[in-house]
């Protein structure tokens, strides 16, 4: 590549010398939390004992994992992102990272993330991890994100393996404890997209992004967002009467389930005026916070040993 | 060969990346490192008298 001797480079030049937090927000630090935190959940319900430092070492590669996804993502989505209010800030839309440095940035974080995985822990979890990022960029991203209504209740898989990989990298294999916990994160993905949909549902139909608010209608969209909560809240007790949370875990994921279906019902009954939108917004933070909540307690439990000392 | 110039800023963000290049390669072999010593532990102990 030859640069321009003079002192204004372009913006496809002055996109190679971007800051590391640039690159550092390809990676979608939210979402890399959130997958930190239930691939943690999904080592911690595992069966067996897992060394810190090998159990430190995958959740690392995971993250990473995750990290590339959400780079490639953004390398495949540059264009829509451009002209959606809520991403057009992202580095690549802004100019400050050419796509193809995404590109190269997000498949190099994939084979690092890989082989760690695969080195510190196992090939199936490796396997799995490759899987979530193939499944994510290609099935989700590239495949049916531009193609149906049913984008983000599909594509919500890649978003819910997390518990599964971590389980295969702290055991070795796929316990139903991680099956749980990844149709907890399944079943949670619409009504937490779709809500956010509801209130964005004219910029996804500017971009050709077919959510289900502007293909099927608000109205469906509501009931379908109420009757995914009614499903998700008793879901969300599994874990409790299998044992791998505590009465804790158990308490908390009923009063949080119950306090999910009273926002979703919220959002049902108010279709019109900004308190629809303002409704709808309080499910999808609400959404967020349950997972978190859910996921949290049980590395608690399960991290400060309450179960195994006083069967919490 | 002619280089560029560059802006403050952009030098900054040159240097800020090396950096972090440096330090993401810095963590990794500590990492490996300590991985190493575990499962090697793991595979030795076992023999110990």
């Amino acid at each position: 590549m030859s640069l321009a001797t003079d002192t204004s480079l372009s913006t496809a030049e002055s996109a190679y010398l971007a800051g590391p937090g640039e690159y550092f927000s390809l990676m979608k630090p939210r979402v890399m939390s959130l997958v930190v935190l239930t691939a943690l959940a999904g080592m911690l319900t595992a069966p067996g004992s897992l060394n810190p430092i090998v159990g430190f070492a995958a959740l690392t590669a995971i993250a990473i994992g995750a990290g590339a996804s959400g780079a490639l993502n953004m390398w495949w989505d540059a264009d829509i992102d451009a002209r959606m209010a809520r991403t057009a800030l992202r580095a690549v839309p802004r100019g400050l990272i050419a796509p193809k440095e995404a590109l190269g940035f997000g498949l190099t974080l994939s084979f690092l993330s890989v082989l760690t995985l695969a080195a510190v822990a196992n090939f199936l979890a490796a396997a799995l991890l490759a899987f979530t990022i193939f499944y994510y960029v290609v099935i989700y991203t590239i495949g049916l994100k531009r193609l149906t209504p049913q984008n983000i209740v599909i594509g919500g898989a890649a978003g819910a393996l997390p518990p599964i990989v971590g389980c295969a990298a702290a055991s070795g294999g796929v316990s139903w404890d991680a099956v749980w916990l990844f149709a907890i994160i399944f079943m949670w993905t619409p009504p937490h997209f779709w809500a956010l949909a509801l209130v964005k549902m004219r910029d996804y139909e500017r971009v050709g992004v077919p959510m289900m608010p502007n293909v099927k209608g608000p109205d469906r969209t509501r009931l379908e967002i109420l009757i995914y909560s009614l499903l998700l809240a008793p879901l969300g007790l599994v874990p409790f009467f299998t044992g791998a949370g505590g009465w804790i875990y158990g308490a908390a994921a009923l009063v949080l389930g119950i306090v999910l279906c009273v926002y979703a019902a919220r959002v049902f009954l108010v279709r019109e005026g900004s308190d629809a939108n303002r409704r709808a917004m309080a499910l999808f933070g609400y959404s967020i916070l349950y997972l978190f909540a859910l996921f949290g307690i049980l590395v608690v439990e399960h991290g400060f040993g309450l179960i195994a000392r006083f069967g919490l | 060969m002619s280089g560029a110039s560059l802006s403050p800023a952009q030098q900054r963000n040159r240097r800020l990346r090396n950096f972090a290049i440096g330090g993401a390669v810095a963590f990794l072999a500590v990492l490996f490192y300590a991985i190493t010593i575990v499962k090697m532990s793991s595979s030795i102990l076992p023999h110990a008298p």
